[in-house]
């Protein structure tokens, strides 16, 4: 397998399966997902469902409640909206109502630190692309490590 | 998942102490397994979801396709098509780094607990998902950046120590590279 023997087809065939498992990963994720988006394709059918929407961003704040956006844009959410404000990152788990045609809040959680983790992570991101150009280079059509 | 600076820091460190000296030749691939999830999964994911949100509609495929390469089944695929791109003689042991180096990221990231799927480690065969739940997911922000000074500390006082190379020694790969390459 980890011959030069067939190198290229090998590859090729490495990179196939992975694009076929990415490809089969987010069928089934569309497929089995409810999401917002999904309930307002038909309210009725979905009307109860419990949808489940990890780090989204608060958009707006409103009395009775709070619109949030990630994939999907300004979707409103009912419940307590005190001390919550536009920018902040949150996970809610709510029932969808087909006549509000909003999602009903069960349980939030505010993730106070997630821009410092973006942040975070750019920064990782950068240090490795600085380590790896350090330590790998590419000659004869290989990847060699430096000594 | 831990943040990125997380990850590099401990493929870094999990290279510092004990570590048989013919083992640390091929740090730099441990920690390129213990950070690539994220780049090849979490990144690119980021990106055209803030595209999608907030500059034009991308299809759904291209939004949600990225999961996989940072599950084991992903990360072996393209373990193995990273490996067939160094010198045959260091493959086997590339890919040993490569997968310990993953292995490391994925249990630091089955530490936390999500909000709605846990991590489907058994994808295609399984959607079973699971993670230990023991901390938040920004539960390593607030000690990254110590995490980050100790690793720089430790990594500046070994390669004070470490013996520069003689000169006219060729890299890592040249090396092997010059070896008679025997076919399966």
């Amino acid at each position: 397998m980890l011959t030069d023997r067939h190198r290229i087809p090998k590859l090729s065939l490495l990179i196939a399966a992975l694009v076929a498992l990415c490809a089969w990963y987010a069928w089934q994720a569309q497929r089995h997902s409810v999401g917002y988006a999904r309930c307002m394709s038909d309210p009725a059918a979905h009307d109860g469902h419990t949808v489940e929407l990890a780090l989204w961003r608060v958009e707006s704040v409103e009395p009775e409640g709070y619109h949030i956006g990630g994939l999907t844009r300004g979707v409103p959410v009912l419940g307590p909206s005190e001390g919550l404000e536009p920018g902040w990152t949150v996970s809610v788990v709510g029932r969808f109502d087909a006549r509000q045609e909003a999602l009903v809040e069960q349980w939030r959680e505010v993730h106070h630190s997630r821009s410092h983790k973006a942040a975070l992570g750019l920064l990782g991101l950068l240090s490795f692309a600085g380590y790896a150009g350090y330590h790998f280079r590419w000659r004869d059509g290989r990847l060699v490590l430096r000594a | 998942m831990p943040d990125a600076v997380t990850h590099l820091c401990s493929g870094l460190l999990a290279h510092i102490p004990g570590v048989p000296a013919g083992a640390h030749r091929w740090a730099p691939v441990f920690v390129a397994g213990a950070v690539l999830p994220d780049i090849l999964s979490r990144a690119p994911s980021t990106a055209l979801g803030m595209v999608h949100s907030h500059l034009i509609p991308l299809p759904s495929l291209l939004l949600y396709c990225w999961g996989p390469l940072h599950l084991p089944s992903g990360i072996l695929l393209y373990s193995l098509a990273l490996t067939m791109l160094f010198p045959v003689f260091q493959r086997r042991a590339v890919l040993t780094a490569l997968l310990a180096g993953a292995t490391l990221h994925v249990l630091l990231d089955l530490t936390q607990r999500h909000v709605g799927l846990g991590y489907p480690l058994l994808v295609p065969f399984s959607s079973r998902d699971f993670e230990w739940g023991l901390v938040g997911s920004e539960a390593s922000v607030p000690w990254a950046p110590w995490f980050a000074l100790v690793t720089l500390a430790l990594w500046g006082w070994l390669h004070r120590k470490k013996q520069p190379s003689p000169p006219g020694t060729p890299p890592v790969g040249e090396e092997d590279a010059r070896r008679p390459e025997a076919e399966g």
